[in-house]
């Protein structure tokens, strides 16, 4: 069986084995870079930040770390909720892959979620401004360029993304 | 060497949009477009949406869209306060939001 079949049948992940997943990718990521292959290792951190932000999506929206992220419950929540439609539905929405978008779906949720204290304004600030940061400096496009980042943008890529996956506990109200 | 961008950092027409936007908001012209939808769990208080709807999106990314009404937010909205509630700025083009079903 090919690695990507496996993947179909283990789709039933779960929010901490996202984040699991998310620093493997980190890990290999920082592996590249040490072998002097910048641009490998920036585009897998490009990932690093997308998976965090959907993890900690899912995270708020399934209530709890150990819950399996049912995707398709996702996709039937795009019925019940118009930015959701819009995400999925609209060339607008620039795919599942835009970071500045899920950015806003997280702390949408955020600011949703009973129960919880609000966002303190500096994580909320940073959060802007980071993805923001990465969004300007990533695209899943990239994979089409051979050689397209240096090893000191590599470092600038690592910083923002390390704040974001240290911020992940603030930002899903655990810490 | 200097550390150059991996993209590109913004769309020349941004300043030109945002202007376009505030008057709009403030309701200082009234052109067809751009439509702007308030969308608010509880009116004037608690997390909204504002989805921008305007042709002129056609060719900016969902980060330039957004970048664009969070700077025109800034200037309609004095309050840092009321503004932080506003969670999700998207721009979408009449075509996305008739996919989406969104009522305009």
């Amino acid at each position: 069986m090919g690695l990507a079949g496996s993947l179909q049948q283990q789709h039933r992940q779960t929010v901490l084995e996202m984040v699991a997943a998310a620093d493997g990718r980190h890990l290999e990521a920082l592996s590249l870079a040490e072998a002097q292959w910048p641009s490998g290792a920036v585009y897998l951190l490009g990932y690093v930040a997308e998976m965090h932000l959907k993890a900690a999506y899912a995270r708020l929206v399934f209530g709890r770390a150990a819950a399996i992220v049912e995707w398709p419950d996702l996709v039937d929540q795009a019925k019940r909720d118009p930015a959701w439609r819009l995400l999925l539905t609209t060339k607008a929405a620039g795919g599942v892959h835009s970071l500045t978008l899920w950015k806003q779906l997280l702390l949408d949720a955020r600011a949703r979620q009973p129960g919880l204290s609000p966002l303190p304004a500096t994580v909320r600030q940073t959060s802007h401004d980071v993805v923001d940061w990465l969004d300007r400096n990533w695209a899943v496009e990239l994979r089409y360029a051979a050689e397209f980042a240096t090893m000191p943008e590599f470092e600038a890529m690592k910083m923002q993304v390390e704040w974001l996956t240290g911020a992940y506990g603030a930002l899903v109200g655990e810490s | 060497m200097p550390v150059k961008r991996l993209a590109e950092v913004t769309t020349p027409e941004h300043d030109d949009l945002v202007s376009a936007l505030v008057a709009e908001w403030r309701g200082e012209t009234h052109h067809a477009e751009p439509t702007i939808i308030l969308d608010e769990a509880v009116p004037g208080s608690g997390p909204s949406r504002v989805y921008v709807v305007w042709s002129r999106w056609e060719d900016l990314s969902p980060r330039e869209r957004s970048g664009v009404i969070d700077e025109a937010l800034r200037q309609v909205e004095s309050d840092p306060a009321r503004r932080a509630q506003v969670t999700i700025t998207w721009g979408l083009t009449p075509a996305d939001a008739k996919q989406a079903g969104l009522q305009v």
